[in-house]
Parts: structure tokens; C-alpha cells; sequence
């Protein structure tokens, strides 16, 4: 049987500082479950030489590149993709921003999210940045915009979450895949939407009406720098994330929309998926690098790349919190905390770095010490009290 | 060859096709075609909801117009209506009522 063929169209317009390195990391996916065909869609960029530098690295790379006669908006660039996907009978098209990061295998994950349901109508890649859907991390351009944490977070990801598949509101566009059957019933973006923004969430109530699902993957991973292109080419205002116009035409079209948005937030599906996967990262990490507690002192104050657990004294508590790559989770674990902490992480920790200890803390450190971690102390402190 | 080594996808079939000039225009027709008639698709549209926004713009400016008339009419009742009391307020009998008034307000308070 013929692996299910995927379109995977870019969308471009300007962005000499961030869109070659998209292109090559669509050009690196290296996927073993479909076949995938990469177009890059520039939109008429006005940037002087742009284009060209843009065409010549797609024929280095090996994906095919078309530039529109003249500037169309997002909405309708987008559109060219999709009319691509049905015309050239593809099975999926995957519309994708170009301020990204794409892993090895994404179009294997999301291709394998939505055949796990037919009624699936479109699966948007999850990320440090999608909406109110993302992936919290507290520095996303310094610690994630790499292919190879981008690859390590989707294979972790996948492993995590397998094809899950989170109903959500609205789709994202920023690295959605659409079925060209549901394509084919729910017709294009609406141009109505001009320049772009909210187009996808039309898109996607409309797919919504006629009976399909719209769902987030958790086991994909894509990274995303944001709205930056955006605010440059003058799409969205400084400060702004999206076009209160095009918001206005949701509003009157979808007047139920908010309140479905309201609702899924309440339901709490993805802030357990959230816990999930950053208590998956830390798992992984400690597994592969060992893991740092510190005491007393700030996490901030380590330069680390491994996990590292930060206790602090809350009253009389003690309260571990690890963070990782910009991620963070508190650890809720219970009973005897050398204990707790070590089978958390499945191991003890490799060090236990002392700045303001308190007499709990230095029972502690006894604890880990026993168990063969290395005992650093940052502060003139006796080794017994 | 630049990049080209590390550059195929999929199951690597387009990495060869892109660098074949009989598909790159092959690429750039079919764009150019689905372009043209997309863009004839989305003029109609958007010819057709220029004019059903205007036939409703019509519409709506009747209703303004309809609105604007009974507003102008209920005026004129209005001012139908209270001329007679200004007159009267006018005139010495008015001014004696005022008085009176005035009395029986200081009277119960």
C-alpha cells in the first residue's frame, strides 16, 4: 500500500532573519510513514533580493518554490497551497508558517493524529506557541528554537502521546494538516479575512458545522517564534497578536465561539496534557543528563544543561520545583523527601548545590550524600550542626 | 551543490524533480493557472458580496430614512402638544397658577 501524500506548503513573505532557517529544517524532515512534497508559497516579498535568495536556496535544498505575481495576503496565499493539495490530489496538506521549526517526523505524527478518527478535519501541531493552546516556556527563541531540541521534544512528545488527539476550538495555521477530502467539503479560506489573521479559525467552525473535529496533537512538536514577521510587515500592530477586524467578522459570524473557547479552558484537558509532557522532559532529562538540586539559592543562579530541582522552604514545607530549557513544574510528591525526589526522577541526584541552607536542608543533603550524590557548598557552612 | 546533499524529503523523489527545469515550470504553469482561475473565483465573490452589501446598504438607508421621518413627525406632535402649555405659562393666568402654586408648596412644607 502507497504511503498517504502530503503537500507541506510555507507560506513566505519577507523574513530574511528567520525563513532560510525554516526552509532548511522542512528540507531535513526525514519522515518514514508518508511522502511528503515541501512548496514554499512567497507572497510577492517586497524586501529587495529576498526572493531571489529565497528561490536559489529552494533549488539547494531540493523543495519546489512559486512566487505569486503580486501580493495576495495570507488568506489567499494559503489558499494556493490548498488549491495545490486537491489539484495535484494529494491526501493532506500541511500549511505551515515560516518562522518555525519542524521535526523529523512531523508530518508522521500528524498524519497518523488524524487517521485515527475519520471525522478528524484538521490536527494543528503543538508548540511553545500556538495561541492559548501552547506549550509554556519562559524563553522559547534561546532554548528551543534548535532542530535538535525540536527533535528531541517531538520524539519525546510522540513517545508520551502516541496519536492523541485534544479537541480544540479552533485550529492554528501556524503548522496545521488538513485532509484534502474534508478540504474538498469545507471549501478554502475565506478571503474576506484580507491580509490574514482569524481566517483559520473561520476555516475551522466552518469544518466544525459540517460534523468535524478539530484537534490539537500532542505528540507533534513544532517550534514557533511568533507573530515578529507579522508586526513587521505591518499585518498586526506592535503589541497586538491579532486584527480586531477580522476578530469583529468571528464575533458576528460565530457569536458562540468565545464561549466554546471559555468552556474548553474549563475543561482542563490541556493543562493535564501540559503537566504531562513537562513532567515527561524532566523524567527524560534526568535520565540522560542527572539532575542538580539546589538549596536555597534560585535556579537562575546555575548555569546547567540538566534538569535542575529547586528547593525552597515555604513555612515549614519544602517545595521542589524543576526546571528544564525554559520549562518548569512543581513536583508534587509526597513522604520522605530524598525519597520522593530520587524516585520521581528514577535516580539520585548526580549533585546537591547548597547556598542558604537551613538545618532541614542539611539533613537532606545527608540523604542525597548517602546515596552518592556529590555535596556542593556554596556558603560557609558546618558540615554538622 | 551547496545544500542539495542534505536536502530530500519524503520518500526523496522532489529533491531530483526540483533541479529538472521541465519541472520547475511545469510547477510555475500550474500555479499560474490555479492562480488565475482562484482569483477569478474570488472576484466573483467578492463582486457578489459588493453587491448584496449593497442592496442591504439600500435597504438600511431606507430604514434610516423611515426612522428619521416618524422621528421628525413625533417631534412635530410633541411640539403640537406642548405649545398650548408654554402659552399658558405665558399669559397673567399662568403666572397667577405659578404663584398659587408656589404657596401651596411653601403651605405643606
Amino acid at each position: 500500500m502507497s504511503q498517504p501524500r502530503v503537500l507541506f506548503a510555507i507560506t513566505v513573505y519577507n523574513g530574511a532573519a528567520f525563513v532560510p532557517d525554516c526552509l532548511r529544517s522542512a528540507a531535513a524532515m526525514r519522515p518514514v510513514e508518508t511522502e511528503v512534497d515541501v512548496l514554499v508559497l512567497d507572497d510577492a516579498s517586497p524586501d529587495p533580493g529576498f526572493s531571489d535568495e529565497i528561490e536559489s536556496l529552494c533549488r539547494d535544498l531540493g523543495i519546489d518554490y512559486y512566487r505569486t505575481p503580486r501580493n495576495l495576503g495570507i488568506p489567499r496565499n494559503v489558499n494556493m497551497g490548498l488549491l495545490r493539495g486537491m489539484d495535484a490530489d494529494y491526501d493532506y496538506v500541511v500549511i505551515a508558517n515560516s518562522d518555525v521549526c519542524f521535526s523529523e517526523r512531523l508530518t508522521d505524527t500528524l498524519v497518523a493524529t488524524a487517521l485515527s478518527d475519520p471525522m478528524i478535519g484538521s490536527v494543528t501541531s503543538w508548540s511553545n506557541n500556538v495561541s492559548l493552546f501552547s506549550l509554556p516556556n519562559s524563553d522559547p527563541d534561546r532554548y528551543l528554537s534548535d532542530q535538535v531540541t525540536v527533535s528531541w521534544l517531538a520524539r519525546l512528545l510522540e513517545r508520551t502521546f502516541g496519536t492523541q488527539a485534544i479537541d480544540i476550538p479552533a485550529g492554528i495555521s501556524f503548522a496545521i494538516l488538513l485532509p484534502v477530502p474534508v478540504l474538498r467539503k469545507v471549501g478554502l479560506m475565506d478571503p474576506v479575512f484580507g491580509r490574514g489573521y482569524c481566517e483559520e479559525t473561520d476555516w475551522s467552525l466552518r469544518s466544525l458545522e459540517m460534523g468535524f473535529r478539530i484537534v490539537l496533537a500532542p505528540g507533534a512538536f513544532t517550534y514557533h517564534q511568533g507573530g515578529g514577521a507579522n508586526v513587521a510587515a505591518g499585518l498586526v500592530s506592535a503589541g497586538h497578536t491579532t486584527v480586531p477586524e477580522n476578530e469583529a467578522i468571528i464575533d458576528m459570524r460565530w457569536p458562540e465561539f468565545r464561549v466554546q473557547v471559555a468552556d474548553f479552558e474549563q475543561r482542563g484537558e490541556l493543562k493535564r496534557a501540559r503537566e504531562t509532557a513537562i513532567d515527561a522532559i524532566m523524567r527524560d532529562a534526568a535520565g540522560r543528563l542527572g539532575y542538580v538540586i539546589t538549596m536555597g539559592g534560585s535556579a537562575a543562579d546555575v548555569e546547567l544543561d540538566a534538569p535542575i530541582v529547586e528547593l525552597s522552604s515555604r513555612g515549614a514545607r519544602l517545595v521542589p520545583v524543576a526546571h528544564y530549557l525554559g520549562f518548569s513544574c512543581a513536583l508534587h510528591i509526597e513522604g520522605e523527601m530524598t525519597q520522593a525526589i530520587t524516585s520521581w526522577f528514577g535516580r539520585p541526584p548526580s549533585e546537591v548545590r547548597i547556598f542558604e541552607p537551613s538545618a532541614t536542608m542539611h539533613d537532606l543533603a545527608a540523604g542525597f550524600a548517602a546515596l552518592g550524590s556529590v555535596i556542593d557548598r556554596h556558603v560557609s557552612y558546618p558540615t554538622s550542626v | 551543490m551547496g545544500e542539495a546533499a542534505a536536502a530530500t524529503t519524503g520518500a526523496g523523489r522532489q529533491g531530483d524533480a526540483v533541479n529538472d527545469e521541465s519541472h520547475v515550470r511545469e510547477l510555475e504553469r500550474e500555479m499560474d493557472r490555479l492562480s488565475l482561475e482562484q482569483s477569478l473565483r474570488d472576484f466573483e465573490i467578492a463582486n457578489a458580496r459588493v453587491i448584496d452589501l449593497t442592496k442591504r446598504l439600500l435597504e438600511a438607508n431606507e430604514q434610516i430614512w423611515d426612522l428619521q421621518r416618524q422621528v421628525e413627525a413625533s417631534t412635530m406632535r410633541s411640539l403640537a402638544l406642548t405649545r398650548p402649555l408654554a402659552v399658558f405659562k405665558q399669559s397673567s393666568l399662568g403666572q397667577i397658577a405659578r404663584r398659587v402654586l408656589a404657596v401651596l408648596r411653601s403651605l405643606k412644607g
